[in-house]
């Protein structure tokens, strides 16, 4: 048995030999009960005020009767399974695929199509697009924020992108930050831990008069690297930042303001591997820290007309700076969006807006990587409409569509239509049909980028050389290509919610996906010219040099994908809290009949786990103690090449609550293994195995 | 070694824990059974004007104010009680009955009746408890707030004056300084 097997194996029978003696564990029970209904009446003031209420009942009301896969990490999810990242984070949800690529790149992504520049997902914070034109993606290790302030994290799986627009494909994740009235006063944290090497934060808020509230916070973290498997030493990966913030919210009766900004700077450390050299060639790794740093304000303006009318107008500015080997960047976007929630009748609510973004890089070139335009704009106004009908008391139905203009290519239409049909409290049946474009990246349009691996292949003399088959060292370059279309996707979802007790409920999709148009990366020759430059170079420096040879951007890879997931949550006894969810998923690609990629169908079918299964535990014991589990397993990825064997993650969560003021933490994540593998590779830098970490923290509130 | 004591701690302290305290409580009652019995503790601490009573032994009247069904979820927890020799009495109420109420709750969602409310509890002698921001501001006399996860209320003891009530000095220490 491999060791992960022995250790889940032990695990299952001490817990059979555990649940086998309850006749001691009730004997040792000395808790008090938890306030009933009845009795919560009885408590005093005092204790009423130190009762927890999340407010997810609340939102779980409306999440219960929504028409798409939603799933809601909430701000407490966050504190009790001790992770310290918003990737991380993203674990808990049922149909979110995440994998660490090193000790600050993760690949994330819904319903398949994973990689670090994972393209189909849309994430936002706090209304600010995160998604990166530049690659199409997310870098994860640039989006956090003061994690006790985050209220919830809203992972909407499939095609969002009626309401979102485009690159919402399979998935939108909101990332929502607390009110600033709901953060007032004093918080100091931090921790140590092997691999955690220092982490601290600080917030303050208060409130100028009944109407204004303000916060602001300031963190850092310090992260030792994880374990380079291929080096088979300690990794360069190693991670820093610091990062400050504040929000402002204006309560005026009917009109709100939010106010909010972020800055910071850091260093992302990787074993870069790239080309530095044609002549020779020559494949270079050497550690590099990437130094990134940015910053961002937003506004927020909404205004209620009336019981039936409100509109919200923001506005955002962001930088981001990012100092890294292969295509060093600085970005400034610019947005405006526009929304009005209008229900003109019992039956009929307006639900409108616009957009339009505004986004320049400037990027600067290294020998293995460069953009044909290296300042490009990438721009779009988008404008969306969506018509809420109910038809009876029950069912309601949804249809609306985004239209934008992009500067890529032009005019897509992206419409959907959906129902919800509620009978009673119990049950929530719902359906939709979507389109979804994701749109082309300026990497899609403009990249040359050396992908890192060196091929021996005859090459023939192109005229007016004489035909003749030498053997060189052919470089692969990725080209991006004008001409490149977005990829499109169409969606056929079915949900249902079932909630038998109060206390038990269960969240089943299933949906059918097709694209076409997918990237594929198409083989060419060298071109006439490259060759005459190599045989130039030849008879200049006596080395026969290396010939870039071409993968073309294109899109002509065409599928399906299926799958479904589930979550459940089960609140046994007021103290103790299970969650399940589970995940199957499949793909089936095809090249076009004039496609020759030969890799692409395989890497992008093989990076995505067929099935994921998460279960969690927090339980509050006597003594004012937290006990917290999670166990998730993710199947393993069949990459060519690149092997990624199945795992168990195991992450635990001790605290205790001397006082109210006072929480004090003990943390182990990835306790089953001394370390695993997540990702298999990457072309650019080398992946690393994902380390077991504890660590200690204790958090002040005043 | 080391993985094995790890789980077997971790593993032993679930399972025993969860066995020790299944059955010992009930259902989570949520954020509005939190807010009913505050509602109700509010009642023993709030001294009337004579004119907000019919009579010297009529009930103490809670309306809730929007959705009906937020009264059955409040009278769940307030049940049969009685509060100051009064029985305290759960119902829900429109604008237009809101008058002969002692107690009336605005939940966010009927926000939009928290004038009328303030405007009718300044004559009834109502005491007014709100959850959306700027209550107090309009002139509410009592509004709940949330902090980590927990409930706070502030008071804006002006207001309650204005309509004729006084307000415990247990209750105002209690209360969140609004700020002001």
């Amino acid at each position: 048995m491999r060791p992960v097997l022995r250790a889940t194996a032990h695990v299952l029978v001490t817990a059979a030999a555990l649940a086998a003696a309850p006749a001691f564990a009730v004997e040792a029970s000395g808790s008090d009960p938890a306030p009933s209904t009845a009795s919560l009446a009885d408590m005093d003031l005092e204790s009423l005020m130190n009762v927890d209420v999340t407010s997810v009942s609340k939102r779980e009301g409306k999440l219960a009767t929504s028409p798409a896969a939603v799933y809601v990490i909430t701000g407490e999810d966050i504190r009790r399974s001790g992770v310290r990242s918003i990737p991380e984070a993203l674990r808990m949800a049922p149909g979110v695929e995440v994998a660490q690529i090193d000790a600050n790149k993760w690949a994330v992504t819904i319903r398949g199509f994973n990689e670090e520049f994972a393209n189909k997902l849309l994430v936002l914070m706090d209304g600010r697009s995160v998604y990166t034109p530049l690659f199409g993606g997310v870098y994860w290790d640039v989006q956090d924020t003061m994690l006790e302030d985050v209220d919830r994290i809203e992972v909407i799986r499939g095609p969002g992108a009626t309401l979102w627009g485009a690159n919402a494909v399979n998935g939108v994740i909101n990332i929502i930050t607390k009110k600033a009235k709901d953060t007032q006063g004093l918080l100091v944290s931090g921790g140590y831990g092997n691999e955690e090497r220092g982490f601290g934060a600080g917030r303050y808020g208060f409130a100028v008069n009944d109407n204004i509230h303000v916060r602001a916070y300031v963190k850092g973290f310090n992260r030792d690297a994880f374990w380079d498997g291929q080096r088979n030493e300690q990794g360069a990966d190693e991670w820093n930042q610091v990062r400050s913030g504040f929000r402002a919210d204006l309560d005026a009766g009917k009109s709100h303001a939010t106010v909010q900004g972020d800055i910071y700077g850091g260093e992302s450390g990787a074993n870069v591997h790239a080309i530095t050299n044609l002549a020779p060639v020559t494949l270079r790794e050497f550690d590099q820290d990437a130094s990134v740093k940015g910053g961002n304000v937003i506004t927020r303006f909404n205004h209620e007309f009336s019981e039936t009318s409100s509109a919200q107008l923001q506005l955002y500015y962001d930088r981001t700076n990012r100092d890294d080997y292969f295509t060093p960047e600085i970005r400034d976007t610019f947005d405006v969006d526009f929304q009005h929630d209008w229900t003109i009748s019992d039956w009929y609510r307006l639900l409108w807006g616009t957009d339009y973004r505004y986004s320049k890089g400037r990027t600067s070139s290294s020998f293995a990587s460069s953009l044909v335009d290296p300042d490009r704009v990438s721009q779009f106004v988008a404008g969306f409409l969506n018509n809420e009908f109910t038809i009876t008391d029950g069912l309601k139905l949804y249809l609306g569509s985004m239209a934008e203009y992009n500067s890529y290519t032009g005019f897509e239409l992206q419409p959907s239509g959906r129902f919800a049909w509620t009978p009673n409290e119990h049950h929530t049946v719902w359906g939709a049909v979507s389109r979804a474009v994701r749109t082309p990246s300026q990497a899609d349009d403009d990249v040359r980028v050396f992908v890192g691996t060196v091929v021996t292949q005859p090459v023939t003399l192109p005229p007016p050389y004489p035909p003749l088959t030498v053997n060189v060292q052919a470089v692969p370059e990725a080209v991006g290509q004008r001409n490149f279309k977005s990829e499109n996707e169409a969606a056929y979802e079915l949900g249902y919610r079932f909630f038998p007790t109060p206390t038990l409920s269960f969240d089943l999709t299933a949906y059918y996906n097709t694209y076409d148009d997918l990237r594929s990366t198409e083989p060419g020759s060298p071109t006439a010219q490259t060759i005459q430059n190599a045989i130039a170079t030849f008879f200049s420096t006596g080395i026969v040099p290396g010939i870039p040879t071409p993968l073309y951007l294109e899109n002509r890879i065409d599928g399906h994908t299926y799958g479904t997931e589930l979550a459940a949550a089960w609140q046994v006894t007021k103290p103790w809290k299970l969650g399940l969810t589970y995940t199957f998923f499949r793909m089936h690609l095809e090249n076009d009949k004039d496609s020759a990629d030969p890799a692409s169908v395989q890497v992008i079918e093989k990076s995505s786990p067929t099935n994921m299964i998460g279960l969690t535990s927090y339980l509050d014991l006597p003594y004012h103690l937290e006990l917290d589990h999670s166990l998730k397993y993710t199947d393993n990825l069949r990459v060519p090449n690149a092997h990624v064997p199945s795992y168990f993650r195991l992450d635990t969560r001790l605290a205790w609550h001397p006082t109210e003021t006072l929480e004090l933490a003990l943390v182990g994540l990835n306790l089953l293994d001394h370390r695993h593998e997540e990702w298999g590779s990457s072309y650019l830098y080398a992946t690393s195995r994902v380390q077991r970490s504890y660590y200690a923290q204790a958090t002040w509130r005043w | 070694m080391e993985r094995k004591g790890l789980l077997s701690i971790a593993v032993a302290g679930l399972a025993a824990g969860g066995l020790l305290l299944a059955g010992a409580a009930r259902a989570d009652e949520g954020e509005l059974g939190v807010k009913a019995a505050f509602l109700y503790n509010f009642t023993k601490f709030v001294e009337w004007p004579s004119k907000a009573f019919p009579s010297a032994d009529a009930p103490i009247t809670l309306c809730t104010m929007g959705d009906p069904s937020v009264a059955g979820e409040v009278q769940k927890v307030v049940a049969d009680r009685s509060a100051q020799n009064r029985a305290v009495k759960v119902r829900a109420a429109t604008d237009a009955d809101v008058h002969s109420c002692q107690v009336v709750y605005v939940p966010d969602a009927a926000g939009a009746s928290a004038p009328a409310v303030i405007a009718a509890a300044k004559t009834s002698g109502a005491l007014t408890v709100g959850e959306s921001s700027g209550f107090l501001a309009q002139g509410g006399m009592i509004v709940f707030t949330k902090q980590d996860n927990k409930l706070r209320f502030e008071i804006n003891e002006g207001a309650a004056k204005g309509a004729g009530l006084k307000i415990s000095s247990k209750l105002l220490s209690l209360a969140k300084s609004s700020g002001g």
